[in-house]
This record gives C-alpha cells, structure tokens and sequence, in this order.
C-alpha cells in the first residue's frame, strides 16, 4: 500500500507550465527527499497536495483511495500537513494559539479552552526543549525559533502526510539534528515524510529515498544509498555540476591601492560596536559568521538602514541617511528575504526590474526583454506578475534590477537563502560578471562553502568573520577555506572578550 | 503586562484627560444626571464603534456604518408610527440593518470584492432607501421609549445596557475560536485560508455582527433624538472608524481590542461636548475639535509601537 500516490500530475499558470508530469509514490513510514531546481515544480506540487492550488490533469490517490483535494481544509482532513518556508504562523498570535490554530480545543463545545491550548502547546514544545517560548507571540521570536514552531505547529496535527518544504535552511545544527528525530518518530507510526530541502547533508541523514524534479517533471526516484552527492545534483540539473564547482581553484590575490569605499569607525547600533570597514574596487568583500552575529547590520548599515552613516566613497566625504542617499552614491542592496524586501509581488517583471532606475533615478529606457534573457529568468512575457516565477527566478529579477543601475558597489544580505544549486550559480555569475566591470562586491552568506567559491571566482577577494558584532578575522588567499571560516566563527576560551 | 504596550492605554489616557477638561469647563459634568446625558447621545457611536472595530480585527473596513443607522432610525420610527409596538418594531428594523451586513458580507467574502469600494457602494444603497421611505425628517417615537432611554432603569442610565448588551455579545463571541480565527485573519488572509479558516465566512460574519451593533445603536440613536431622520446617522461612518483607530485598533487588521473602540467613541464624544462647553463659535467648532481628534490620533499612535521605516 501507498500512503501517498501522485501519477501524472500537471498545472500551468497562464502560460508557464509549472508542471508538467509529476509522478511518485510513497510508503507509509518512508521519508522521501524531494530534490529540485527553482522552477522544478517541488512547491508546486506541494501546494497541490496542501490543496492551494489545484492541479489541471493528473490523479492523487491516498492510501489507495483516489481524492481530488478541494481545499487547505479538506487537505488537513485527509491528514495532510505542511510546514513550509513561507511560515505560516500569525505573528500578532502567542505561539502556543498558533500551534493549535487548526484544531482549537474548546470547553463545553463553545469556547477556547486555553488552559488546555497552553497545555498541548506546552508539551509539544518540551520534546523540542523550546517550552521557554510558550506565552510569547510569534512576531516576538527570532527566525529560527519560528521555524521551529512551525515545525511543532505540524507534529500537533499529527499528520499522516507530511510535508517539510525547506524549513531547515534556517535553523541551527542542533534544531536540525532534534528535526531528524522527531522525523524518525513519526516514520515509526507510519507518516509519510515528503521533504524537500537544498542541503545534501541533511538529506542523506534523513531520507530513505530521493525523487529528482527538473523542469516541472520527476526525472527519477532512486534509494538514498544508490548515488552520491554529485550524480544526485547532475541528474538535478541535467548536466555535470562536479567540474563546475570547483573549477576555480587558483590562488586569490587582495587589492592594494586607494580604496573605493571606506567607513571610517563605523558603528553597529545593536552591538555597540566600531571598526574601520574598507572595500578596494574590483574586490570581493565576503562577510561570514554564525548566523546573527551583525554580518547583516554591516551592510544594512552601510546603507543607510540604520539611521545615518558617514562614508567615503571614492576619496569624498558622503554622508548616507536613507537608502535613497545611498542609491544617489550608486550604492545597491539584495536582500534575502524576497518577500518583504524584494520584490512587489503583484508588479509585472517589467515593473520590478525598472523599479529603482526609472522611480529612484529617474533615467528611462529599460529593455526589460533583453535584460531578463540575460540574467537567465525563465519567464512568458515581461508583463506577467512577479509572483508567478519561483523563488528563484524572482530574485535574479531583483538582482537584475540592481544591475541594470551599474553600481559602484553591491551590498547582498544572503541574496541565495533558500533558491536552489542551479539558480545560485546564475546568481554568482551574475555578480561576478559586476566585479569584472571593476564594481565590488559585499556578500553576506549564511553559507560559509558558497563564500569560498564566490571568493576562488572573483580576481581579488577577502573574507571577514564577524562574531558578536566584531570581526574577528581577515582570511586572505589560500586561507580562504571553509575550515578557516569555521574555526573563526566559533571563538574558544576569552579570546575575543 | 506591561501597560505601555497594551493599545488600549494611551485612549484611556486621553479619555481621562478629556474628563477632567470638561469637568473643569462645566462644574457638575461628572454628576450622574449630566454623564447620563453624555451616555445617551454617544452610546449610539460607541456601538457602532465596536462593530467597526470587529471588521477592521478581521483586516476590512465598513463604511456603511452610518447608513445603516439612518435606515434603521427611519424603518423603526415609520414601524412604529404604523401602530406597531416598540418591541417588535425595534427587532425588524435592526433585522433591516442586519440585512445591509449580510449583504456587504456576502459581496466581500463571497464575491471577494474590495471591502472599501462595497460598503461604499451598499452605504448609498441604504442611505438611498433610508430617504425613499422618509423624504423629510418627521415621525414620532413612542413617548414611553424615550423617557425609558433617557432615564435610569434598574438604577443605572439606559443607554449604558445598549452599549453593554453590544460588548457582551463581542465578548461573548471572542472567548469562542472564532476570536483567534479573526485576529489571524486579520493578521494574513492567505495563511489563514491556508490554515484552513473559513476565511469567506468569517467575513461574512464581521459584517453582520457590525451590522447588528450598529442596529442597535441606531435603536439607541432614536430613544435620543425621538424622531425620525433621513439623514442623521451619516457622520457615524467615519465616526466609528476615527474612534477605532485612536483606540489603538490597526486599520491593517489583526492589532486592538473593543474596549479601545469604546474608549475611542467616548473621546470623540468628550471633545464635541468639550468645545460645545467652552462656548466656541458655531463657525469654529468643526476645526477646533477636528484639531484635538488630530493631536489625539498623533498621541495614540505615537504612544503604542508602530510600524517604522528605519529599522
């Protein structure tokens, strides 16, 4: 029996087809890994599943059973449950009503019994040591944490599907390793795992088995054991990735001479902290560290995001208050978090793409066309709404506006969270097609091995490690590995008191 | 709890302010007789300032508010000047009124149409009938009602059971789960319907219930002026809405409690009676209590946390 059988699944939006024939089938108690590119259709697949999107052709059967999902509703009532990246927690709610959202228990059939909604939430949060977030709400909590309440807000719903859509990516080793056995649990009992996430690491701890999805179709499902990590991202992409990653391999060189940008004492306001920051031109400025440690306060700073900075760019004095006066210096930011500060969703492409060159400065004739085929979006038509690309594909049409302003200086906020292997190579050659031209680069990454490769591409590069609003170490050269990076996030003993 | 950041305190400060303003413009302001007045002719406001406030919680905005008080003012008094008794006259035209909400639910949550142009439109819709069944203002409340409103039953001033009977049914209905699904509604329309909220009928049900509060504001409405008219429930609209927000309601949904709103309606009701009493001319009362509604919004947001642009 399968728990889970999806055969010849198809839906297009307009005219993208998003898939166009998703086939796989799942046993109870088998965590199935989902691997995929941006625009490979996972999210798709499992929305229909989730039942926010109906599919066009195609036959879903659950146990057996041959179902057309009508809603997020009848979806849950069939056991299906998602968590996914795009949370869907209430910030404005405490965390132990968002846990019971979908099933609040009631006294005398009538009201919220919120004892026992604080006493269900209490105990689920216990088995992921996190029963100190009960009583907070939501908006209250760091990203990781309401990751991990997502998490929890599906194991209360005891799901006999589940869904985990990339919810890993934001969280700590240990959350990850407390996901695992909380997975392993549920495999027991029978649930079926649907998970789909980037990082080969977790899948090969954690799957059984793994479906490869390329453009809207599943390529192949093979047992975890039957291929390694680069037949599994070559089957991804359709072609051999292994060359592709390590081919830059050289030696790095740092610039010397006048720098192009320099901040004289700059201050991070949350830490209290001050250093000297310089970028040469043509440079690649990686900044590394364990995730919240000011890498983003650094380039948020720098433009402007935190009140004003004074800066010198070029050997003049400049003074940025707001990212308009940063713009005004040729100054551009990509941040990670696509949907509050990327893109404007319900904008056509066109529209995004002109976004900061026509609104901001004022200067006309953009040939949106030409510009998306260079960047690589995979789109219908320049006037469909932002909304309609994957994950992916929006952020190169964001990082596609900031280009098209030729910037002096691109500051990015982890630009590639969550977008898969084949679009984050786009993206970094993208970026260092911008270095060529003698711009630079300030990267902030949550991936210290994306750093190190983004550093072997470009002509001259410097990683900087930051650690409680500090850096604490310039890598260099051949220094510039991942080991270094690591060693130098996680301080030992009084070191840096 | 920490009292800066509940929405409700800086309109608890206000209203206190207000208070004590208007007790030293008018000595004997704060006797029961006076504040039994100021309770009857603002008890209509503060009904419909809580329906309002329990559509902008779910993420809308209801704009009809006023009109549904003139339709329900007139169909009321022309009930009663058919020989219909009060009771019954009163119960069918608050179903009148319910009837508006029922139909600015359905076209909202249903047809899924813009909150704002709706209620808009289904405003002139009442406004439009309220004036086809009394062209002028005219009729007549029973006399037995209005001296029933305007004085004290069981010792306390009538018109506090009609704001009473109003909160308590909100109150009510929030200790059920349906006081979660609309905050969360109103916090993220499309993760609550991916949560799997009824997001079409819980809209639906905002309307109505506004609807219904408004209603028997409107019966409130009536006992007070005693009379039927056309027009005199229009600038409640807007009314409802300002005393929302000054009561730390968020036009964004999701973010306030009623008893803000309440707070709220009794602010706006202070300052009028506040410029009223401090012998304005008639010229300047509108500017000068349009002032202080201003600086008071100003003190109520400025006052909670609120959304900034430089993080």
């Amino acid at each position: 029996m399968n728990a889970l059988e999806c055969r010849r699944i198809q839906k297009s939006f307009g005219s993208v087809n998003a898939l166009c024939d998703a086939s796989l089938s799942v046993r109870p108690g088998e965590i199935r890994a989902i691997l995929g590119g941006n625009g490979s259709g996972k999210s798709t697949l499992a929305k229909i599943l989730g039942g926010v999107v109906r599919p066009n052709q195609g036959e879903i059967k659950l146990f057996d059973k041959t179902c057309s999902i009508r809603s997020p509703r009848h979806s849950k009532r069939l056991g299906i449950v998602i968590t996914s990246q795009e949370l869907s927690l209430f910030t404005n709610h405490t965390v132990e009503t968002n846990l019971l959202m979908c099933d609040i228990p009631r006294s005398i059939g009538v009201f919220t019994n919120r004892a026992r909604v604080k006493h269900v939430g209490r105990q689920v949060m216990d088995e992921l040591n996190l029963s100190h977030l009960i009583g907070k709400t939501v908006a209250e909590l760091a990203a990781n944490e309401q990751y991990m309440v997502e998490f929890a807000k599906a194991l209360i719903q005891k799901p006999k599907i589940l869904i985990v859509d990339e919810i890993t990516s934001a969280l700590y080793r240990e959350e990850v390793e407390l996901v695992k056995q909380m997975l392993f649990r549920l495999k027991e009992n029978g649930t079926a795992v649907l998970f789909i996430s980037h990082r080969m690491a977790e899948i090969y701890s954690i799957c059984d088995s793994v479906t490869i999805m390329r453009n809207g179709e599943t390529v192949a499902t093979v047992g975890i054991q039957e291929k390694n990590e680069n037949e599994l991202l070559s089957m991804m992409s359709g072609r051999d990735v292994t060359d592709v990653i390590h081919s830059h391999t050289g030696s790095v060189a740092t610039a010397d001479g006048p720098p192009l940008l320099m901040a004289p004492q700059l201050r991070l306001s949350r830490f209290g902290t001050q250093f000297d920051f310089r970028v040469q031109p043509g440079e690649f400025v990686g900044i590394a560290g364990l995730q919240g440690h000011g890498q983003s306060d650094l380039v948020r700073t720098l433009f402007g995001m935190r009140g004003s900075v004074h800066l010198k760019l070029e050997g003049q004095d400049l003074h940025v208050s707001s990212p308009r006066k940063a713009v005004a210096a040729r100054m551009a930011f990509i941040s990670g978090d696509r949907e509050k500060e990327g893109v404007f969703s319900v904008r056509s492409l066109s529209e995004n793409l002109a976004a900061v060159k026509e609104l901001v400065m004022g200067q006309t004739g953009l040939a949106a066309d030409a510009v998306l085929r260079e960047q690589g979006v995979k789109f219908a038509s320049a006037k469909q709404p932002i909304r309609t690309l994957s994950g992916g594909n929006q952020q190169k049409v964001v990082i596609g506006r900031w280009l098209v302003t030729n910037p002096k200086i691109l500051l990015a906020d982890d630009p590639t969270k969550g977008i898969d292997v084949q679009a984050r190579l786009d993206v970094h050659h993208m970026l260092c097609r911008l270095i060529e031209k003698g711009s630079s680069v300030v990267f902030v990454s949550s991936d210290d091995e994306e750093l190190v490769q983004l550093a072997h591409m470009a002509p001259s590069a410097r990683i900087l490690v930051m650690y409680e609003g500090k850096i604490v170490r310039v890598l260099t050269g051949l220094d510039i590995t991942t080991e270094n990076i690591i060693s130098a996030s996680v301080p030992r003993g009084a070191r840096f008191k | 709890m920490n009292i800066l950041k509940w929405t409700t305190f800086p309109v608890l400060v206000l209203v206190i302010v207000m208070a004590v303003i208007n007790s030293v413009l008018t000595p004997g302001f704060l006797t029961m007789s006076s504040l039994s007045g100021f309770l009857g002719s603002y008890a209509p406001l503060v009904c419909a300032a809580v329906g309002s406030a329990v559509v902008l919680f779910g993420g809308g905005i209801d704009i009809s508010l006023g009109s549904i008080v003139c339709l329900v003012n007139v169909v009321f008094i022309t009930m009663q000047g058919y020989g219909w008794n009060v009771l019954t006259s009163a119960a069918l035209a608050v179903l009148v009124g319910v009837g508006v909400g029922a139909l600015n639910g359905f076209v909202i949550g249903f047809l899924r149409v813009n909150p704002l142009l709706t209620t808009f439109s289904t405003s002139s819709v009442a406004a439009g009938v309220a004036l086809w069944i009394m062209p002028t203002p005219g009729g007549q409340a029973s006399m037995d009602f209005v001296t029933w409103y305007n004085g004290n039953w069981l010792g306390i001033p009538t018109p506090v059971y009609f704001i009473a009977v109003v909160w308590l049914l909100w109150l009510f209905l929030s200790k059920t789960p349906i006081g979660i699904w609309l905050y969360a509604l109103g916090c993220d329309e499309r993760k609550a319907f991916a949560s799997a909220i009824s997001v079409a009928w819980l809209q639906f049900f905002t309307y109505v219930f506004a609807a219904l509060a408004t209603g028997i504001g409107a019966i409130a409405l009536t006992g007070s002026v005693g009379s039927g008219d056309p027009l005199v429930g229009l600038p409640i609209s807007l009314n409802a809405i300002a005393a929302c927000v000054i009561g730390g309601i968020s036009l964004m949904g999701g973010r306030g409690d009623s008893f803000g709103a309440i707070l709220g309606a009794l602010f706006l009701g202070l300052v009028s009676t506040t410029v009223l009493a401090a012998h304005v001319p008639p010229f300047y009362q509108d500017l000068v209590s349009g002032v202080i509604v201003l600086l008071g919004v100003i003190g109520s947001v400025s006052l909670s946390r609120k959304p900034k642009l430089v993080s």
